[in-house]
């Protein structure tokens, strides 16, 4: 069957030429963003009173500056609908029962912890086993197709 | 002269004024519908927007130059209402005319909206994984291969949630005369 057989039931194909129809944007776009770059901003800074000088995406790469107190890293994802949030990655031997995220309120999770300098790949694991890479990085997917993030802790 | 998407990139990445609008102005509408039909709200789609030009920004001015724009834009969306996806609407009503529908530019006749609606409610009863792939596929006309790398799932495997998203919207389409 080709993909166009698949929507050959003519109802389906009708439906579906009818629900490309554009989705407006509410006015005001880019002031809305504007407004969350302040607020991301001023976020990225409280994290830096954890230990942590910035977390920079970079595309795939997420690189965190260690603070004056050494080398602590603040994960941390947004995710009001889950239970639980574990954080597995190449310093947990991938195990899920190693480190869990707190809640932080707002829907956001953070664990904090010592890793010394290096290049790690990451990624969360809520509670039904569904893996989830980074906010702040696109995911880089591992040999079975999950999301993950890639780290450097800088020296 | 519409600037190209590589021209765009590199327009944003020197924070020219209007770059960062004409790039929303380009991707926004597909994104918004993406994720409006995905999450089945208009404001959760509109968070998801935000974030989603915010990331590319912040990324393009720290030096990522995308291959394949809208495909990598996609990937974010996609990452994005991954992590904001609700326990799924457990139960779907018939009042689907919400927020976002109601801004839906063209003005259809009665059985065209009425197909709509029903179809509305069939992807919001598929599983996120099915309603996924579908709306990627059928909805954007998306390549496999284009899917693939921005969801992270094979390609057999996704046309195998097609075929399936597909066998169970016919079905509950075929219910209404």
């Amino acid at each position: 069957m080709t993909d166009d057989d698949m929507l050959n039931s003519d109802r389906l194909a009708r439906a579906v030429d009818a629900i490309r129809s554009p989705v407006g944007i509410a006015p005001g776009l880019s002031d809305r963003i504007a407004a969350r770059r302040r607020r991301e901003s001023q976020r990225m800074a409280a994290r830096g009173g954890v230990g942590v000088l910035a977390a920079i995406a970079d595309g795939a790469m997420v690189v965190l500056r260690p603070g004056p107190a050494g080398e602590r890293v603040t994960f941390a994802i947004r995710a009001p609908e889950v239970q639980q949030v574990a954080l597995v990655g190449d310093f947990t031997d991938w195990r899920t029962d190693q480190v869990k995220l707190e809640e932080a309120g707002d829907g956001e999770w953070r664990v904090t912890m010592k890793l010394p300098p290096g290049r790690y790949r990451f990624a969360y694991v809520v509670d039904d086993g569904e893996w989830r890479a980074d906010d702040d990085a696109a995911p880089v997917m591992d040999d079975f197709g999950r999301p993950t993030s890639i780290l450097t802790v800088a020296e | 002269m519409t600037p190209t998407d590589d021209e765009l990139v590199e327009r944003i990445s020197v924070s020219e004024p209007t770059a960062l609008a004409e790039l929303m102005r380009r991707y926004g509408p597909s994104l918004m519908r993406f994720a409006t039909h995905f999450l089945r709200s208009a404001d959760e789609a509109d968070e998801v927007l935000q974030e989603v030009f915010l990331r590319a920004e912040r990324a393009i001015r720290r030096g990522t130059r995308p291959t394949r724009l809208e495909g990598w834009l996609f990937r974010i969306a996609v990452n994005r209402c991954r992590s904001r996806r609700r326990r799924w609407w457990p139960f779907v009503s018939g009042a689907v005319a919400d927020q976002a529908m109601a801004r839906v530019a063209t003005q259809p006749d009665d059985d065209t909206m009425a197909l709509r609606e029903e179809l509305a409610l069939g992807i919001a009863a598929l599983s996120p994984p099915l309603r996924e792939a579908f709306l990627l596929k059928h909805v954007e006309g998306m390549e496999y291969q284009e899917i693939s790398a921005a969801t992270g799932v094979g390609v057999s495997a996704l046309k195998m949630r097609v075929a399936r998203a597909c066998e169970q919207l016919r079905g509950r389409l075929g219910e209404i005369r």
